[in-house]
């Protein structure tokens, strides 16, 4: 259980703050705020 | 300026079920933690909140027996969808099952991710979305099917043997706390707190989004809609300003009670 709750949050949680960072560089091509 | 237009993504059913789903897994994650982190310093206060340990766990099987309800209702609506031929909900681009595409779109965004090549194109579902959907089944079937197991020992113990309700004890907390942490963390931040997002997207209360938006995050689909000439019956009035205070406050309440959870799963696991 506790490898499953690690993996789950470890992937998602890289997962989320590559993204927030991504949008947050205000560079997205698509030319709209972030 | 020409005023927006706007797109139905999710209908009335959609949104319905979505709401009851909402209400009923923050009352369970609200009834479910005093009970999981019992030991916790604030879990005694909590429960005395709801009236007491005894009244936190009817509670929350009133809160179980809402959720089961919406999900044996979610799953007559995919049949009865089934029945009248709507093939497009087992497979395309319209479908929730993951397909093959799910791993490249998955493999693309990370590449973004780190400026690595464009943004890939997505559809009606994305793949966090359907990680999100079927998330849920996987945690009816372990937090339910334990939880049930927990409600009505006498029952499934004419069927299993003793050690089982142990078992099930474990596994329906742990899973559990999976679920909370992943909604009122991941979930939330997928679809609301990201920059293109903040402060909330109002799209599974309102059922619309701007046609422009539409174009830009969900291509594809709305390439497919354009070319298949289903754009047009799919626009829709903008929605009723009145309506769209009352999500914001709802959703205000919901990021409030998220943020409550949140700490208090912190406070317990650093505590305990």
């Amino acid at each position: 259980m506790n490898a499953l709750l690690i993996g789950v949050f470890a992937f998602f949680g890289a997962h989320t703050l590559f993204w927030f960072a991504r949008e947050r560089a205000g560079r997205d091509e698509d030319g709209r705020r972030g | 300026m020409a005023e927006a237009r706007f797109v139905r993504r999710f209908g009335a059913a959609e949104r319905l079920q979505h709401a009851v789903l909402f209400v009923s897994f923050l009352g369970l994650a609200a009834t479910g933690l005093p009970l999981f982190f019992s030991d916790a310093v604030w879990a005694r206060p909590m429960a005395r909140l709801f009236g007491g340990f005894g009244v936190t766990g009817t509670l929350h099987r009133i809160f179980a027996s809402l959720l089961v309800g919406v999900f044996l209702a979610h799953v007559a609506w995919i049949f009865t969808r089934l029945a009248r031929g709507d093939r497009g909900l087992l497979w395309g681009p319209t479908s929730l099952v993951p397909q093959p595409r799910v791993l490249v779109d998955l493999f693309h965004h990370f590449r973004w991710f780190l400026r690595r090549g464009p943004k890939p194109a997505f559809g009606r579902y994305t793949y966090w979305e359907k990680f999100d959907y079927w998330a849920v089944f996987w945690g009816m079937v372990i937090i339910g099917g334990s939880g049930l197991m927990l409600w009505f020992p006498e029952l499934f113990a004419r069927i299993v043997p003793g050690w089982v309700f142990n078992v099930a004890l474990l596994v329906h907390g742990e899973e559990a706390l999976l679920a909370v942490g992943f909604i009122v963390t991941i979930h939330f931040f997928n679809s609301h707190m990201r920059p293109h997002k903040y402060p909330m997207d109002l799209v599974m209360f309102t059922g619309v989004v701007r046609e422009d938006e539409y174009a830009v995050e969900r291509p594809l689909e709305y390439a497919r809609l354009r070319d298949e000439a289903a754009l047009d019956s799919r626009l829709a009035p903008s929605p009723d300003p009145r309506f769209v205070r009352r999500a914001r406050a709802g959703g205000a309440v919901a990021v409030a009670i998220r943020l409550t959870l949140f700490l208090l799963i912190v406070v317990a696991s650093f505590t305990r």
